[in-house]
């Protein structure tokens, strides 16, 4: 059954395919994370998501240049088109 | 570029044309002929049909590089006579071979360019561009002394290739650079003539007479004083040409480009398959609509040299005037470098490269079918008009009838629509449910509420003479006549339970099949075609069993834990499908699924892992905790929205018997007290209660089904009422924990903690919250106690005896709200009128 | 073209457009295309003392490769619909 399952799945768009209507977790450039479901993606990997719990990781900068130790920062948004550009994995 | 840069160009030689010729202006009558236009449009477009876009690209390089010398013949085929003259148009041949040479080009390759750019906005630029490009292709040619020594297979284009990259060399002057340009246009439309397919007929002499035509170009191009004596004419022969070409040539050519273009936008797919370039061509208006104008202008004003600037495009045209002729020259020397520099790439792509590309970018917007590349937008506007109908019409039945169509085509449902189905589903229990009740106490009004009377002790009302403080419960667990099931044969299979990734991959394969499903379903043919409809009847069952075998449902039921099927509908995107599926399959079918349904009902998710009850205080919980609770939550909720309304449905399909059957599978297979904790569970019981009491009490009439009135089999009727009786008494001594407030309070805070919830405002939305799912419960005690037998009821009450109180005393109490109060009320009546009781009794 | 085409039903719905400087643009969404460019009318920008050069803007076109983000209301899609559209595209790909 699992090759089965393999034997359908030809390129990585497959497997975010599986994810549809699942909560996928997104890892986007800029150190920013997301999940949210899944309810379209495109060869881009633009995606819509919605119930998105957004995380941006922060680190800041003293005035004399030395970083403090990172921060989270988190959004909820109920619906997002995230760009596909920015997209650097997409996990399930 | 390339396209542009021709443009320009093209002006100068062909005023060359011109003046050599008036007789051209005949030619370019002829090329503009609207019938050979739309020859070559209708080859391109059937190319672009039927054939990958990828051919086009192939044929082209194949074309460039020196191959198809097949198209050639082909190409020049259309021109033969032409073919001669074009090249001697250079050194002004007869006329004659020059107009027919004008015809083919127009015909094939510039027809294609001409309808790329804004042909609309001027005409005249366009006739120029053909010119040039004609004009242009002997120019290459003389330039190039190769041309001739190239053995015949490689012909007219293999020589065009060379040339274009020859010319830079060899044409240093600024004029000669005119030529190189105009170039390009030439080797792209031969390429492209292959790739358009239908050759126009009566080419005969082609290959010779290429050869001998480039002979004869290789002399004259070397002079450079002709082209620029041909271009000085040419600018009044442009203007005469302009002025003529409105006139007639235009009018000719407008119908098929201009007009279909602009109505073909994007979304209009038809446009695109019937006219092929005129929607490009539209698409290209509209993005450069200055394209078309800015060109032929500034070749006018400025006459040859501007041509060459132009093609060049970063520098400013160097304006003809005398002072200025030093400074002319170099500029034009740095032009010419600079058009030799970018010449290199020149022909890189032909013109059926840039359709090609045109295409691609095109087809991005335009497909034959809207619902292939737009679906989504498609449909939901549809569903949106159609929503907005029905919400103008109000409840009119019709609008439903559309509503359903309408989902159903769509194979999505919306979101909406499914959550109000899911509402209407738990109205209709909640409904039934109270008629039921309703009309129960009916009858025990008549019949003897005495034997009730006292059974919560106190009874203010009625009589009052004996009453019983408490009840002994008669506590009789016989299960003897336990109901037996098929279902519950062991098979010895036993398999790994599906992972993750298999359900996903099941469901992912189900729901492509849903979707060509519905798509089949959608493109049902005209009712006249009984033989079309025989076959399509036949393929959509065929979809529906390589659907009911996906399904798993035939699996062994012991096979795995949970089972494939079970998997498969714990997702939500499980759920989702759920009534996709009903819809398509046969009554038999479904009732085989819900019955595996309810066998392995504990193994659901939303059963099995079923959400904590509430707890009165959420801000106690850890966030870990909250977000579990949140997903199984959200999950149960999905499930109730999408798997209840199937499964009610379903139940309403049954009869007397196969309800029995399904509760005895039930109470057989699984601890009935923990399935009715959960509110999937008291749903599914709900329904399959309120079924067999309604179709016990035939003679109440049921607005839902109204079908459902043949007398009760006594058989299946005894069957049931001996199921319900074992039902009811695995049930009794747990129901007190069916509620979620009792689950709450021993859960979290102790008995009475979930009373003092009452007074800050999210408090008191989430206890509106419990008292809904209390409601739920209390529902379906009440089911319980319509069907069951006298006895039964005062066991019932007796085991609810403290709840009930509690209830009502929580009601009463002055910290309720009004809100809750009621609905607490509304709640216990729900169960005690079924009784023939009612709360007021209670003091 | 899916998104495209989701892109298209949100015409005339009010949005916010995140770009990738943070800039964050709500506005009612006149009209896209396929690259996904966007007009907006009627701006609002959710930081204005960051972005002072905004205030007088009251429309504005945005390329769409600026773009990180698009909010929506989450009624305004209809998700079912949308991943049987993703569904069908995947499959049109393939083909």
């Amino acid at each position: 059954m699992d090759e089965a399952a393999n034997s359908g799945i030809s390129e990585p768009l497959d497997l975010v395919k599986l994810s549809l209507g699942e909560r996928v977790f997104i890892k986007l450039r800029g150190d920013r994370t997301i999940t949210g479901i899944l309810h379209a993606y495109d060869a881009h990997m633009n995606v819509v998501l919605s119930q998105v719990e957004e995380t941006i990781h922060l680190v800041d900068v003293t005035e004399d240049g030395n970083p403090l130790p990172p921060r989270v920062e988190r959004r909820n948004v109920e619906m997002l088109f995230v760009r596909g550009d920015g997209v650097i994995l997409v996990r399930n | 570029m390339s396209g542009f840069f021709g443009f320009d160009t093209s002006l100068p030689e062909r005023g060359a044309q011109n003046q050599g010729k008036p007789q051209q202006q005949q030619g370019f009558s002829g090329f503009q002929v609207p019938g050979t236009n739309d020859a070559f449009a209708l080859g391109g477009a059937g190319e672009e049909e039927d054939l990958a876009v990828y051919t086009w690209g192939e044929s082209t390089g194949g074309g460039l590089l020196e191959g198809g010398d097949e198209m050639n013949d082909e190409t020049f085929g259309d021109d033969l006579g032409g073919i001669t003259n074009n090249f001697q148009f250079s050194s002004q041949p007869a006329p004659q071979p020059s107009k027919g040479y004008g015809q083919s080009t127009a015909t094939g390759k510039i027809a294609s360019t001409q309808s790329r750019y804004k042909p609309k906005a001027a005409y005249d630029p366009f006739a120029f561009s053909e010119d040039d490009f004609y004009s242009s292709r002997p120019s290459k040619k003389s330039t190039t002394t190769k041309a001739p020594a190239r053995p015949k297979p490689s012909t007219a284009q293999s020589g065009s290739v060379e040339n274009l990259w020859n010319k830079p060399a060899v044409s240093s002057p600024a004029w000669g650079t005119a030529p190189s340009a105009m170039t390009r246009p030439t080797p792209p439309s031969s390429a492209s003539l292959p790739s358009q397919g239908p050759p126009a007929p009566g080419h005969i002499k082609s290959l010779e007479e290429i050869e001998a035509e480039m002979a004869q170009m290789a002399m004259p191009s070397t002079s450079s004083a002709a082209p620029t004596q041909q271009k000085v004419f040419s600018l009044e022969e442009i203007e005469r040409q302009m002025m003529e070409q409105t006139v007639e040539p235009p009018r000719q050519a407008t119908p098929q480009q201009p007009l279909p273009p602009r109505e073909a936008t994007p979304t209009q797919v038809p446009g695109l398959a019937a006219s092929g370039y005129s929607s490009q061509q539209a698409l290209l208006d509209s993005m450069f609509p200055e394209l078309g104008k800015g060109v032929p202008a500034s070749g006018l004003g400025q006459g040859t040299p501007s041509f060459v600037s132009d093609q060049t495009g970063s520098h400013e045209p160097p304006r003809p005037s005398p002072e200025e002729l030093a400074r002319m020259e170099e500029l034009h020397q740095r032009i010419t470098a600079k058009i030799e520099s970018m010449a290199k790439y020149n022909n890189l792509m032909g013109s059926s490269d840039k359709d090609f590309i045109t295409r691609i970018q095109l087809s991005q917007l335009a497909t034959a079918d809207p619902y292939v590349s737009d679906f989504y937008a498609q449909v939901f506007s549809a569903l949106k008009r159609s929503r907005m109908i029905s919400e103008g019409q109000g409840e009119n039945p019709t609008v439903v009838q559309v509503g359903a169509g309408l989902g159903l085509g769509v194979g999505g449902p919306v979101g909406n629509r499914f959550g109000k189905m899911g509402q209407n589903t738990m109205t209709k229990l909640s409904t039934q449910v109270k008629k039921l009740v309703e009309n129960r106490a009916q009858h025990q009004k008549v019949a003897n509420t005495a034997a009730l009377q006292g059974a919560l002790g106190r009874v203010t009302r009625g009589n009052a003479a004996a009453p019983r403080p408490v009840l002994a419960i008669p506590t009789s667990n016989k299960p003897e006549n336990r109901p037996t099931s098929h279902l519950n044969e062991q098979t010895g299979i036993h398999r790994a339970a599906l992972t993750k990734k298999q359900i996903m991959f099941a469901l992912e394969e189900l729901y492509d099949a849903i979707l060509e499903l519905e798509q089949m379903r959608r493109d049902a043919p005209p009712p006249t075609a009984m033989e079309e409809i025989e076959l399509w009847h036949n393929r959509c069952q065929a979809k529906v069993d390589i659907i009911w075998r996906r399904l798993m449902v035939m699996e062994p039921l012991d096979i795995s834990n949970p089972h494939p099927f079970i998997s498969l509908i714990n997702p939500i995107k499980g759920q989702k499908l759920f009534p996709r599926l009903l819809r398509h399959l046969p009554q038999n079918q479904t009732i085989t699924l819900l019955s595996l349904l309810v066998a392995t009902y504990t193994q659901l998710d939303v059963v099995a892992r079923a959400p904590p009850p509430p707890v009165a205080d959420s801000s106690l919980l850890t966030k870990a905790d909250r977000l579990d609770r949140a997903k199984r939550e959200a999950e149960t909720d999905n499930f109730l929205q999408f798997v209840i309304p199937g499964v009610d449905m379903i139940v309403n399909r049954c009869g007397l018997g196969l309800v029995a059957g399904m509760l005895a599978i039930s109470a057989q297979r699984s601890e009935v007290w923990r399935v009715a904790a959960t509110r999937p569970g008291i749903a599914l019981y709900t329904a399959l209660l309120s079924k067999a009491q309604s179709v016990i009490r035939t003679p109440i009439p049921d607005p839902m089904n109204p079908q459902q009135s043949q007398p009760v089999d006594p058989a299946e009727l005894d069957q049931w009422t001996k199921t319900f009786t074992y039902f009811l008494h695995v049930l009794l001594p747990h129901l007190p924990d069916l509620f979620p407030s009792s689950l709450a309070q021993k859960a979290a805070f102790g008995p009475g903690a979930y009373l003092l919830g009452g007074e800050n405002p999210l408090a008191e939305r989430e206890g509106l919250e419990m008292e809904k799912r209390e409601a739920e419960v209390w529902g379906f005690v009440a089911v319980l106690a319509v069907n069951a037998q006298e006895e039964d009821q005062t066991a019932l009450v007796g085991a609810l005896r403290e709840k009930i109180l509690h209830t009502v005393q929580a009601a009463r109490h002055p910290s309720t709200t009004k809100e809750r109060a009621e609905m607490k009320l509304r709640n216990v009546n729900m169960f005690l009128n079924g009784l023939g009781l009612d709360a007021s009794m209670i003091e | 073209m899916l998104i495209f085409s989701f892109f298209k039903t949100l015409t005339d719905q009010v949005i916010t457009v995140e770009l990738k400087n943070d800039l964050s643009i709500t506005g009612t969404l006149k009209s896209v295309d396929q690259f996904l460019n966007i007009r907006l009318d009627g701006i609002s920008v959710e930081d204005p003392e960051r972005h002072p050069h905004m205030l007088a803007v009251k429309n504005c076109f945005i390329r769409g490769s600026v773009v990180r983000y698009v909010r929506m209301a989450a009624k305004s899609v209809d998700t079912t619909l949308l991943e049987d559209a993703t569904r069908r595209e995947a499959k049109e790909a393939k083909k």
